[in-house]
């Protein structure tokens, strides 16, 4: 196993993973949509809503805002104590109170835990006009991004196999795949044409098309893989790649413990 | 994680693994299927959402099959703790 | 109100969109007689960089205003 990080800032990954099964990249991406867990708005109790917005869309809006998650310290409602009545090792209340002319924004949601908190300050909820008002009470829980999309941590993450471009004997630098490449990926160097960034290749296949001679080759390396991960910012990317990759660990490691007592 | 065995045979098995997705059996299936002694080694899934994972392996000669998937998750193990070994030290780098 | 997130990729649009508007609507004050608007380096600018979360912003008409009289 082969691990090249390309980039790895706080919301987006790029690494280059290879000598790999196709099937283990699949499952480390598997794993980065639905088993890390993550805090979002589930339930809402609105005592008041005179805005233009329905009572189901005002909630479905409060759902899909992203919340900064500490999954150590919450609990799935069904794994706790409480048996899932609701309590505050696996739940976090949210309230929002506003009275217009005014916009309603993420930031106005008020967290009993100053952990849990939305991770961007300046989504609009709701516009309110003179006279409209909204007060509502809202419960966030741990889930699965198997159970719905707002408790995916991740957003457009997934692979593509790492291309292999060979150039044959037969180029004549006519420099027409130069032109043709939407991404810049050849360049003439010292009256020979070289692959620049081999990873930027979308495998459009324009050059094959543009060169006369045959000269371009285009393959795929099926044991080599360039991940994306991009989070909406519950997590940092390297806290979704570290747990992911322990949660399939540990199904490994259950699995093997399980055969074992046979 | 739940395994119900519904059939076994000195070099077959089948068995039914509760609460798994394709996420540990598609990458347990691989790592069967890169021992020797494992002749095929499938799973399926009848109805996406609704059914658990079927898993099928047949082993050539004297050999168990449960070894054989004990051996395999293990494996598939050793492999995610690689890699997480592997990032954490280039992440820091 | 502008979706919370991209329909197709669950990125976070909203959050640049008020910004997006301002910087829109400056540009259109500024606009020169038969100039085309061209707001595609604002998204750039504003991260917004696939054309799945860009016709977000691009093609989002708000209609709170319209919808406000008939409560």
């Amino acid at each position: 196993m082969k691990l090249e990080i390309l980039e790895l800032k706080d919301r987006k990954a790029k690494f280059v993973l290879s000598e790999v099964t196709p099937a283990f990249a699949n499952s480390l991406r598997r794993a980065m949509i639905s088993d890390v867990p993550k805090m979002a708005i589930d339930y809402v109790d609105i005592y008041d809503n005179t805005s233009v917005l329905f009572d189901e869309m005002l909630s479905l809006r409060l759902g899909l805002i992203p919340l900064k998650t500490n999954a150590d310290m919450y609990r799935f409602p069904a794994e706790c104590e409480c048996k899932g009545a609701g309590c505050a090792l696996c739940q976090v209340s949210l309230t929002l109170s506003a009275e217009g002319p005014c916009v309603v924004h993420s930031r106005d949601l008020k967290s009993s835990d100053p952990e849990t908190v939305p991770v961007d300050q300046n989504i609009p909820i709701v516009e309110l006009k003179t006279g409209q008002k909204v007060v509502l009470t809202a419960v966030a829980r741990l889930g699965n991004g198997k159970e719905h999309a707002k408790f995916q941590p991740v957003c457009a993450s997934g692979y593509k196999n790492v291309p292999v471009i060979s150039i044959g004997e037969k180029c004549d630098m006519c420099k027409m795949c130069i032109d043709a490449c939407p991404r810049g990926v050849f360049k003439a160097d010292k009256g020979k044409l070289v692959v620049t960034d081999l990873y930027k290749c979308s495998l459009c296949k324009h050059c094959i098309e543009a060169c006369d001679t045959g000269a371009i080759t285009l393959d795929t390396d099926n044991e080599a893989f360039i991940f994306t991960v991009e989070t909406d910012g519950s997590y940092t990317a390297h806290d979704i790649i570290d747990s992911a990759m322990k949660s399939l660990k540990g199904r490994a490691d259950q699995l093997s413990e399980i055969m074992s007592a046979f | 994680m739940e395994v119900k065995i519904i059939r076994k045979t000195d070099d077959e098995i089948e068995m039914e693994i509760r609460g798994e997705t394709h996420t540990l059996m598609n990458a347990l299936k691989a790592a069967l299927l890169e021992d020797r002694s494992v002749e095929t080694a499938t799973y399926t899934i009848e109805f996406p959402g609704v059914s658990e994972p079927v898993l099928y392996v047949k082993t050539k000669k004297n050999y168990d099959p449960i070894e054989a998937i004990k051996k395999a998750s293990s494996r598939l193990s050793e492999q995610c703790e690689d890699f997480l070994k592997l990032f954490s030290k280039k992440a820091k780098a | 109100m502008i979706p919370v997130r991209c329909f197709t990729c669950g990125k976070v649009i909203s959050e640049v969109w008020e910004e997006y508007r301002s910087r829109v609507e400056e540009r259109k004050k500024n606009l020169q007689k038969g100039e085309v608007l061209k707001v595609g380096d604002i998204l750039d600018d504003l991260g917004v960089e696939r054309y799945c979360c860009r016709r977000m912003l691009l093609s989002h008409v708000e209609l709170v205003d319209v919808l406000a009289p008939y409560q």
